[in-house]
């Protein structure tokens, strides 16, 4: 979850700094947006305006307009036409009167009347304008001279914008045909029939030219600062369709594929970033670990379309953005909303480079995996090419043959009335091919299944008889059971040699010692002087020591190495613990005081009776020798969930040592281990009750020695 | 009548040694080395008892031993330094009449010795005797004089101890737990079973050679009592 924080907290933080830097780049975009789209834009929609100013300066000496020619013999009622005309033109002509910010100044070639919609403003001269009225205004002048030709002048004014111009001008008369018509000009005409159709809405066009004014110079003076003069502007000048039309996005074309550019540019800098991220660091974080999982052709395909589409997304949406502030005036309210669409789409475009560049990480670092694994044409030429003998390995090597046979009846198609035989020689020897692959596959199986079965230690299974292919590896296997199996053998072989050893050494320890203990025996019985018998005595107290230790020493041994046979049968602990305490009387010393609780008359438990003695004899051993005299030992017997035994007493030495320790052999209480016993009493304990399957435990709590047997109940 | 011993064991001291014991206490004895030396000697000597060792070379005692009770009748004490109740068992199985371990504490071994050469040589002796009673080993239970002999020796018994013995002698082989002992001597519901262990106890005492190993009453830990045949 943290390294998903960091990532997304990385990206969106690479985007803010991208954006920030962005912003005043937009906010100039938008202020600079009326340069060459503006003379376009508003020179375009003054088309047809010129008529109204030429009628202004120079009006019309007859009712017949003079640039309306008609070209037919048709008869048509050229006065209720004029009358149409004259009309729409003055509605034309009122924008200016209005509160457009456009300023305007026509002048009349011929008698130097003039026009201007602004009396007090003093126009520019446009070859001379001051660097002040340059930044101000975006000044054009159309001339018409005495043959309606068009020539234009003008700041931002280039040969394209005229070509463009004089190009949309000559369009543009067309299309004030067909405004005249659609205004009622020829509705006029026919209106009195109740006629409507498209002849005779290509009447006109057919009928009649309009033809370019002449001797005419317009001005026109348009303020820079569009979007504070928008607000009180005038929609019919800046009408949406018509910026579209005229190629304002020509200007906000280049700059999309700028913002392309620049958007490659930013995604190719965050990738680096992203690969100059160390491997180590990648390999801790593993970002978009799951592309690895997925083939890499379908990511790479899916994250260009998603790539593209978001730069798509953002070209629209920053055109919008730049058209509604010209436009709709969306400028304070909806920049926010745009901004942040921008922010998104940026976002989203930076995380996408990031991905890539994990991609192109992962493939490096990894190449032979992900592309050999990860790729999907791999995948699919790995398909195609290996044969499967797995249970669905058939329909492979049933498409692999389809595709064979579609191959060779493409290739033999040319021999005509012998491809009949073809086609079935190739069926049968694919049907052929199919059953004998699909035994192999079924063989396969089987061997795949003796192979599992050795590995689970099944070291009997027979060898498999005829199981072509795979019959070298099947016999191979079968070998491996006999190896095994002798392996096997060998190991039990050596276990008995360690109980025969075992049994031997202590043979051969037992003969000599039974020859010391004899002869001191008789030397015991031989007049002597008391120094000597104090000798002798030593000799023998220590030779029937050390055939104790001899005889336990056999018997732990014995235990550890697992070569005892446990009778385990239903044992009543209580009666066996009271034979064991009657048995071990004598030993008994007579100051202890023994306290046997029993939680119920008879406790059953799987025991073995004879080991489960030598326990209980043992410990009761050692509550003899190394409990305090005077105190009281306790013996507790209980059936819980297990049948529990405590054994608890007060040492007669300090306690100053790990007291599961005293299970080690040849641990003793007292370090100077001068006392008898062979030190192998609890080892003996805790061999046996484990060998039985229970557990022990031994604490010491200051004096107080405590050992807890615990058995699973009958 | 002096009785000869015959010694079947490879090591030396320790044959000597037993030899020394034996001496003392009034026997003659044999030495052989091995199994085949030992047989020879049977055949060529009158022996009365045989204690032999198990593992040597040549012959060991367990094939001795087959052969031996093939056409003689004597008694014969197992010296062996295996200590497995199963060795044990193969031990008086094959024919032998006694078991002892080494390291062995010499004055046991020669009071074993004893007790098969008076048992032995009694019932030989007085084959014929009948009395009422019973009979298990070397324990004879006279239910008539209520005397009790082991190995032909008269041992004193207290009448509790005696109906104890009778008990076991009736159903030799059975195991009885202390409550089923408690119970029918007693006739009554066994409360404390202690006084029943502790009177076995002090039975195996008076009867047993070694109590710590019996020869007789056994200890079935956790079950109870038996008197081995």
């Amino acid at each position: 979850m943290r390294k998903i924080k960091i990532f997304i907290f990385s990206v969106i933080m690479i985007c803010s700094v991208v954006y920030v830097v962005q912003l005043p780049i937009i906010a100039d975009m938008i202020g600079k947006a009326n340069n060459e789209a503006t003379v376009i834009q508003v020179a375009n929609q003054l088309v047809g305006s010129e008529y109204s100013l030429k009628e202004q300066v120079h009006p019309s000496a007859s009712e017949t307009p003079v640039w309306l020619e008609k070209t037919s013999d048709l008869e048509l009622d050229d006065k209720k036409i004029a009358k149409f005309e004259k009309q729409i033109l003055n509605e034309e002509f009122r924008r200016f009167e209005t509160n457009s910010f456009v300023k305007v100044k026509a002048v009349d070639l011929q008698t130097n009347k003039s026009y201007t919609n602004s009396e007090n403003f003093t126009f520019p001269n446009i070859d001379r304008m001051s660097k002040k009225d340059k930044e101000k205004y975006t000044v054009v002048k159309l001339i018409y001279n005495d043959k309606g030709e068009l020539s234009i002048a003008g700041a931002y004014v280039n040969a394209d914008v005229e070509n463009h111009l004089t190009y949309t001008f000559e369009e543009e008369r067309q299309y004030a045909l067909s405004a005249l018509y659609d205004e009622g000009i020829v509705q006029g005409i026919t209106y009195d029939d109740g006629v409507y159709n498209d002849y005779e809405q290509n009447l006109i066009y057919d009928n009649y030219k309009l033809n370019p004014v002449t001797n005419l110079e317009i001005t026109y003076v348009i303020p820079n600062d569009l979007t504070t003069q928008y607000l009180k502007g005038n929609i019919d000048i800046y009408d949406n369709e018509k910026w579209h039309e005229v190629g304002f996005f020509n200007r906000y074309d280049a700059n999309s594929s700028l913002y392309i550019m620049a958007g490659l540019l930013v995604g190719a800098v965050v990738g680096l970033i992203m690969l100059m991220l160390p491997i180590k660091k990648v390999r801790e974080i593993q970002p978009y670990k799951i592309i690895t999982k997925l083939p890499i052709e379908p990511v790479l395909v899916g994250v260009c379309f998603i790539f593209f589409a978001v730069l798509g997304m953002l070209g629209e949406v920053i055109r919008s953005m730049q058209a509604g502030i010209l436009i709709n005036g969306f400028i304070w309210d909806g920049r926010i909303l745009y901004f942040g669409l921008v922010f998104v789409l940026e976002a989203t475009l930076l995380w996408l480079c990031s991905i890539c560049a994990f991609i192109v990480k992962y493939a490096i670092t990894n190449f032979k995996i992900y592309i050999m694994q990860q790729s999907l044409m791999t995948r699919i030429f790995k398909w195609v090419f290996t044969l499967s003998f797995s249970p669905r390995g058939s329909v492979a090597i049933i498409s692999f043959f389809f595709v064979n046979l579609f191959i060779v009846i493409f290739g033999i198609s040319n021999y005509g009335s012998r491809l009949g035989l073809v086609i079935v020689l190739y069926v049968i020897f694919s049907i052929a091919m199919i059953y004998v692959l699909n035994r192999a596959s079924i063989n396969y199986q089987k061997v795949l299944e003796q192979s599992k079965s050795v590995s689970e230690g099944n070291f009997t299974s027979e060898p498999l008889g005829d199981v072509q292919p795979f019959n070298e590896i099947s016999k191979q296997l079968s070998t491996i059971n006999e190896g095994f199996k002798f392996a096997v053998e060998e190991e039990v072989k050596s276990q008995k040699m360690k109980t025969e050893l075992i049994t031997n050494v202590s043979h051969d320890l037992k003969t000599p010692l039974t020859a010391i203990i004899s002869y001191v025996d008789l030397l015991k019985k031989e007049p002597m002087d008391p120094t000597v018998k104090s000798y002798v005595d030593v000799l023998d107290r220590n030779s029937n020591r050390l055939k104790r230790l001899i005889e336990d020493l056999f018997e732990v041994s014995k235990a550890d190495s697992g070569n005892v046979d446990l009778q385990l049968d239903k044992i009543d602990v209580v009666s066996l613990l009271n034979q064991t305490l009657i048995e071990t009387k004598d030993d008994k010393n007579d100051h202890l005081d023994l306290r046997v609780t029993c939680s119920s008359e008879h406790i059953y438990a799987k025991l073995d009776a004879n080991k489960m003695y030598r326990v209980f004899e043992n410990l009761l051993h050692n509550i003899y020798k190394y409990a305090l005299p005077n105190t009281r030992v306790y013996i507790d017997v209980e059936e819980k969930e297990q049948v529990q035994i405590t054994f608890k007493n007060i040492s007669q030495q300090e306690l100053d040592f790990d007291a599961n320790q005293l299970t080690n052999r040849f641990v003793q209480g007292d370090e100077s281990r001068n006392q008898e016993g062979s030190g192998l009493g609890l080892a003996i304990v805790k061999s046996f009750v484990e060998l039985q399957g229970g557990e022990i435990n031994i604490t010491a709590d200051g004096d107080l020695f405590k050992v807890e047997l615990s058995f699973a109940k009958f | 009548m002096k009785h000869t011993v015959l010694i079947v064991e490879d090591e030396k001291e320790i044959s000597n040694a037993i030899a020394i014991y034996l001496n003392n206490q009034g026997y003659d004895v044999l030495q052989a080395e091995n199994g085949q030396v030992g047989l020879d000697m049977l055949k060529e000597n009158e022996v009365s008892l045989a204690i032999v060792d198990v593992m040597m070379p040549v012959m060991d005692g367990v094939t001795m031993i087959m052969k031996a009770r093939e056409s003689y009748d004597l008694p014969i004490i197992v010296l062996s330094a295996k200590s497995e109740d199963i060795d044990k068992i193969t031990g008086l199985n094959i024919g032998a009449d006694d078991y002892v371990t080494k390291p062995f504490v010499p004055m046991e071994l020669i009071a074993r010795v004893q007790a098969q050469i008076r048992r032995y040589y009694r019932y030989q002796k007085q084959e014929i005797q009948k009395f009422h009673g019973y009979q298990v080993g070397g324990l004879e239970l006279h239910t008539d004089t209520k005397n009790f002999y082991v190995d032909g020796d008269l041992v004193r018994l207290t009448p509790l101890e005696m109906q104890i013995m009778e008990l076991f002698m009736k159903h030799p082989n059975v195991v009885f737990s202390s409550e089923q002992i408690y119970e029918s001597i007693w006739k009554e519901e066994a409360i404390s079973t202690e006084t029943v262990m502790v009177h076995i106890r002090n039975l195996r005492e008076k009867i047993e050679i070694n109590p710590k190993e019996p020869r007789y009453i056994k200890v079935i830990w956790g079950i109870g009592y038996k008197l081995e045949k």
